[in-house]
């Protein structure tokens, strides 16, 4: 057994989740210096736990916001910049932990490459849509909720895979 | 050796993209025009693809139909044709 | 059979293990192949070849290999067409020859051979014709065919890594290494995959100097420095595909199907260095066990110290066979004579080459230039040599020499096909006899001998040049270095010799295309056929289509054709070959793709609750739906029946959570909708929904749903949830595009939301019960396309009241935690589920559409929607609806259908013709079930308005299942047509 392709694959909490969605063209400056503009961009806690992350154009996702985190989505949606809207259960949150973790997600796509000059990229794993981020030395993705139950069957077989040696 | 830049996500493997359809010639007039003629040039197709893999942000796309060479790709909204 | 004294080769490692072929146990060694084993066991007997069961042996010592092909595994589970050559044995491994019925050594079918004649190029167009093919096809089918598939496969699935690198290279031989040495210098990440266990490639036999150092010293040295510098080296791997850039690169280490591993490879750059494979020269008889190619014979000397044969005869037009000659002699081979067809002295001799010619003469080995092998006699093998001068007295009949070995070389073909392009510039070099690869791209260069370099020296140093060039493409900015010096042995000076000369009947002897049998008269007979180019001919007598893709018989083939069109070989060419390289297993292929995984399933968050209580899940798109319930009925009809007829009755519930759900807003979204919607959503009042319907821009229907009005500049969009996705990308279009900045947003919440249908008449009285006293008094004012919004458990609620079954009913769209309590305590409070069948029984009552009707081919007004048309609203698609094709007499008309006895069963799908014209149909059935409300088979069906009138009689016609039923025209709306259960 080869520990250094060891990694663990564990569901995080179900969270409210809030997703918002600007308007196209030119925005008035709602932007707060935190805000995350660079495609990729992501807010972390002190944990280094994402916390806004942009994943699309126009698009960011607050997976369990806090109080202030909250308060600047809703601000930036007063200013009419854009729309908030309550995705609580659209995403699975999960957590790829351990020295085997990057190996892991290379089964399913060049995650190297995929994550170059970015904290976070909208991917697709195993057919299955996926928002991916750095969390430290770990991998955290929020997987869209249907596609969950197949996405983890599929990743466990693959770790079970790396983890005998392959 | 294809890959496409998506504007947002960085370069992605040409499967994570999905073509639409060829764009309107510019000044086409009516409906009639706008969806179903289009000039037929090899050199030069401008096309709207988007990337269901990745972001699922809607691409104008400027290609060589006959290298399949990509010249160009932006955000959609971006340039109204 | 014991293999006597240890052997030693580059690959072995000591300790002996034991191994079974066609039911015989032998021992071999640790890191023999088969191959070796079996060699060194004294086996020459390993297969018969495909057409004629002649008797074979091994040809080679890579996956060139024509001949050895062998069955690994006991039945079911067997791998068939393992090449002897490239499987790395384990202890006690099971393995038995091919294409010989009942034993190896005696074959009935070989007694085909007699009957030569009949399978010349082409003969399955000739032959098996009368009285018909059927007579003969259990026997053919029984005889065809290369080993035997297995009945049962326990692979496991492949591993997957995807990976991107600066310069990927190919081939990890002399060019491959200082290429890699290079890239990696300047700073590149590389990764060299190499096809072989070990890397070095003819450096593993062919004695060398490189840098000051042993050849073999060298190459650990380099590889040292590659990992150093953190290139990866993946051995057992050969890039297979490429996939515009991404090149596909399958590992099987011990050339055995197993702990396979796929790599996506996305290179900046990239350097083929694949080296060249020896081609042999055709003679009479050359298929004769004992018939092996001259790099065979010193790679299983030198890798697993085994002797191909006892006594034999060398055949060659290169000066290499000296050098290979003298190594032989010195491994303990018997080298009894070494035929060379170019003349002696001929110009530009080298004095190296002639002193090794005179050693090898005064160590008693017979030296005959202008000479030729032009047959082999033998029959199991061969027994010895018969050898004629190219011209001159004795030319016709030659001589014998006796021996078991006959070693040919007639060349190195470049390993082109390696390039993975069969569009890439080659270019044909006289000097090699073959084709070497013509101009090329920075991103992607070839290397080594693929640029016809053969001496060490310069392939060294062409090599560190491609691999420099690769890694500054890719931006590497460090120094490469100077390349390594090095000499081994002498250049070839080759002579182009295809095949020795023979009269007409010894050509259908003379094989091109061991593995299909393919010989030179089968190309006379091609050609005299007509068919004349290489491309034509390959097809007609299947030269090179076997496993090994004609690595060895291509070029000697295109020269043989050449000699009888009385062309050049550079005008006649080669066959395009086509990826993959190397033979891959649809394992691998496969990927990730395997058992439940085959397909991905999307599941409600109500799906455990289905598969623990009897839910019959069944894919419907990505979802998994349940389509009855086992506590229903045993079968799906009448399953279905039986919930249906319940919730008219009573009540049920059923989870439409897979109802798309788009969250549209802005100050523009009212203005988004009324474009992208038949009728206008701006109309619809806070509170309320709306039935709608999306046209496509040529006014088709694309797909309907309803539209709830959460606030001013707040919306809900439902679609159907077989076009969920399709519906979003359409959304998303039109907001990125036509009404890019607008100010409007469109967020897909489908899983945001769960969805469960609470219909019946008791469906109020459940609700009320479980939903509560918050929710009495707003429930029981909740007016037919209200919405209600509030909570339950805590958690967000939604209570629209709407019916897709003609029923009293609600929609509760609740978060997907709440999902699973709610749709208990609706359970607990008298209510049973029902499933996509009865969803479908009850739908088609009250004529509402699904995606049968909405195919994508309708329009508004072929579905009976005039009043949602004649509302005039400016949408997507408005304009191409009003063209006269869609309006028609022909266009089709949506109706009922009931048959006109009111008992037989009609099946969607069938056609519908008139009396007037029976034969021609007018329209079909688009959907059709079995009513238990109404007793009867119902449908809907799509007609032409001009055949179309109530009270019409048509008849379903179904040939495929063998019915025609005849049916009458009614209402589509078979069921309480005022609506009035759902709008009490």
């Amino acid at each position: 057994m080869d520990s250094s392709n060891t990694c663990s694959i564990a569901r995080g909490p179900a969270r409210t989740a809030l997703e918002f969605s600007a308007f196209g063209g030119p925005r008035p400056d709602f932007i707060a210096v935190s805000w995350p503009t660079a495609p990729g961009g992501v807010i972390r806690d002190e944990l280094q736990r994402p916390e806004l992350l942009h994943f699309a154009p126009d698009r960011w996702l607050a997976p369990g916001p806090t109080a202030q985190v909250s308060a600047l989505l809703r601000a930036a949606a007063d200013t009419g910049a854009g729309v908030l809207v309550d995705a609580t259960g659209k995403w699975v949150e999960l957590l790829i932990a351990g020295p085997g973790a990057a190996r892991l997600l290379a089964s399913a796509i060049a995650v190297e490459a995929v994550l170059d000059r970015r904290g976070c990229a909208a991917v697709t794993l195993f057919d299955c849509p996926a928002i991916l981020a750095r969390q430290n030395d770990d991998f955290v993705l929020w997987v869209q909720a249907s596609y969950a139950a197949d996405f983890i069957a599929t990743a466990e077989r693959f770790r079970a895979m790396l983890r005998s040696g392959a | 050796m294809t890959r496409i830049a998506c504007p947002f996500c960085g370069p992605r493997e040409l499967r994570e993209f999905e073509f639409h359809k060829t764009l309107p010639t510019p000044g086409a007039q009516g409906a009639f025009a706008r969806t179903y003629e289009r000039v037929a040039d090899p050199a030069l197709s401008v096309e709207h693809w988007q990337h269901v893999a990745g972001c699922r942000a809607w691409l104008l796309v400027h290609r060589n139909p006959s290298t399949g060479v990509v010249f160009a790709v932006e955000l959609a909204g971006e340039v109204m044709p | 059979m014991s293999a006597g004294p240890e052997r030693h080769g580059t690959r072995l490692r000591p300790g002996p293990l034991s191994f079974i072929f066609d039911g015989r146990r032998y021992t071999g060694q640790a890191g023999d192949t088969a191959a070796s084993a079996l060699l060194a066991s004294g086996v020459r007997l390993l297969g018969r070849s495909v057409k004629y069961r002649r008797a074979r042996g091994l040809f080679s010592a890579g996956f060139e290999e024509p001949n050895a092909l062998l069955t690994v595994g006991v039945r079911p589970s067997v791998i068939p067409n393992v090449p002897a050559s490239q499987l790395v044995l384990s202890e006690g491994m099971v393995l038995r020859s091919q294409n010989r019925w009942p034993t190896l050594g005696f074959d009935l079918a070989s007694l085909l051979q007699a009957g030569g004649g009949f399978f010349g190029a082409g003969f399955y167009y000739k032959t098996f014709i009368w009285p018909s093919w059927r007579t003969y096809e259990p026997l053919v089918r029984h005889l065809a065919g290369l080993g035997e598939a297995p009945r049962a496969c326990q692979l496991p699935p492949v591993a997957i890594e995807h990976l991107h690198c600066d310069v990927l290279i190919a081939g990890a031989g002399p060019a491959g290494l200082a290429a890699a040495r290079a890239a990696a210098r300047a700073g590149a990440r590389v990764v060299l995959c190499e096809s072989e266990p070990a890397c070095g490639g003819e450096l593993e036999f062919e004695p060398g100097m490189i840098e000051g150092r042993s050849a073999a010293a060298w190459v650990a040295m380099t590889l040292a420095e590659l990992a150093t510098l953190g290139a990866r080296v993946l051995v057992s791997t050969t890039v297979v595909t490429d996939d515009s850039g991404e090149f596909i690169a399958h590992a099987e280490p011990g050339g055995l199907p197993g702990r396979n591993t796929v790599y996506h490879i996305r290179p900046h750059a990239m350097v083929m260095a694949a080296g060249a494979i020896e081609r042999p020269i055709v003679f009479c008889n050359n298929d004769r066990p004992g018939v092996m190619l001259l790099g065979a014979a010193e790679r299983y000397l030198a890798r697993y110290g085994a002797q191909v044969g006892q006594e034999a005869v060398l055949f060659a037009n290169h000066d290499r066979v000296y050098a290979a000659a003298q190594r032989l002699l010195a491994g303990g081979l018997r080298v009894r004579a070494i035929v060379d067809t170019r003349a002696a002295d001929a110009p530009g001799t080298d004095s190296e080459v002639q002193r090794l010619r005179e050693s090898l003469v005064r160590s008693g080995v017979e030296c005959l230039s202008a000479h030729a092998v032009i047959g082999a006699e033998g029959g199991r093998a061969v027994r010895a040599a018969r050898i004629a001068p190219l011209a001159g007295a004795g030319a016709r009949t030659g001589r014998r020499i006796s021996c078991d070995t006959i070693l040919v070389s007639g060349g190195w073909s470049p390993a082109l096909n390696a390039g993975l392009h069969g569009s890439d510039a080659r270019r044909f070099a006289p000097a090699v006899g073959a084709f070497v690869a013509g101009s090329q791209t920075d991103w992607r260069r070839y290397a080594g001998s693929a640029n016809g370099h053969f001496d060490l020296a310069a392939v060294l140093q062409d090599g560190h040049g491609a691999g420099a060039r690769a890694a500054a493409h890719a931006g590497a900015r460090g120094s490469a270095g100077a390349h390594p010096q090095g000499s081994g042995d002498a250049p070839p000076r080759l002579a182009p010799f295809a095949r020795s000369p023979a009269t007409g009947p010894a050509e259908k002897r003379q094989f091109i295309d061991l593995q299909n049998d393919v010989t030179v008269a089968d190309l006379r007979t091609a050609l005299a056929e007509g068919f004349i180019d290489i491309e034509h001919v390959k097809r007609y007598t299947t030269l090179g289509i076997g496993t090994e893709q004609g690595r060895s018989s291509t070029v000697v083939g295109g020269a043989i054709l050449a000699e009888l069109k009385g062309e050049t070989l550079a005008a006649v060419g080669t066959s395009r070959s086509r990826p993959p390289y190397h033979p891959v297993t649809m394992q691998s292929i496969a990927g990730f793709h395997v058992g439940a995984a085959v397909k991905v399933a999307r599941r409600t968050p109500l799906h455990d609750w289905h598969a623990t209580h009897g839910g019959m899940l069944e894919p419907m798109g990505l979802w998994m739906r349940p389509r009855y319930y086992l506590a229903s009925g045993a079968n799906p009809f009448d399953a279905a029946v039986a919930e249906a007829r319940r919730v008219r009755a009573h009540g049920g519930i059923a989870d439409g959570s897979t109802l798309g759900k788009l969250e549209i807003a802005g100050p523009d979204a009212a203005a988004f909708l009324d474009f992208l919607y038949l009728s206008k959503a701006s109309t619809i009042r806070v509170g309320r929904s709306k039935y709608m319907v999306n046209l496509r821009e040529d006014g088709c229907v694309l797909d309907d749903g309803l539209v709830l009005r959460l606030a001013h500049d707040r919306f809900i969009a439902t679609t159907s949830s077989g076009h969920g996705t399709h519906m979003l990308a359409h959304f998303e279009y039109y907001r990125a595009t036509d009404w890019a900045g607008h100010r409007v947003s469109v967020t897909d919440v489908t899983e945001a939301w769960a969805a469960i249908v609470v219909a019946g008449p008791h469906s109020r009285a459940a609700l009320s019960q479980v939903l509560g006293a918050p929710w009495q008094g707003r429930l029981s004012q909740l007016a037919h396309m209200d919405f209600a919004d509030g909570q339950f458990g805590g958690q967000d609620l939604r209570v629209l009241r709407a019916s897709f079954s003609g029923e009293l009913a609600v929609e509760l769209h609740c978060r997907p935690a709440m999902a699973v309590p709610l749709w208990e305590a609706l359970i607990c409070a008298g209510l049973e589920p029902y499933g996509l069948e009865a969803l479908d029984i009850l739908r088609l009552e009250k004529g509402y559409l699904v995606s049968s009707e909405l195919n994508g081919q309708t329009t508004p007004l072929d579905l009976g929607m005039e009043s949602l048309v004649r509302q005039g609203n400016p949408c997507l698609g408005r304009e191409l609806l009003d063209r006269p094709a869609f309006h028609e007499a022909s266009r089709p008309r949506l109706v009922g259908l009931r048959a006109a006895d009111g008992r037989a069963q009609f099946l969607a799908g069938a056609q519908l013709t008139t009396e007037a014209a029976p034969a021609q149909p007018c329209g079909y059935v688009t959907s059709s079930a079995y009513s238990p409300t109404l007793g009867e088979w119902l449908g809907l069906a799509l007609v032409a308005r001009d055949c179309v009138s109530e009270r019409a009689l048509l008849t379903a016609r179904d040939p495929l299942r063998g019915s025609d039923t005849p049916v009458r025209v009614v209402s589509a709306v078979h069921f309480d047509p005022s609506s009035e259960r759902m709008k009490t």
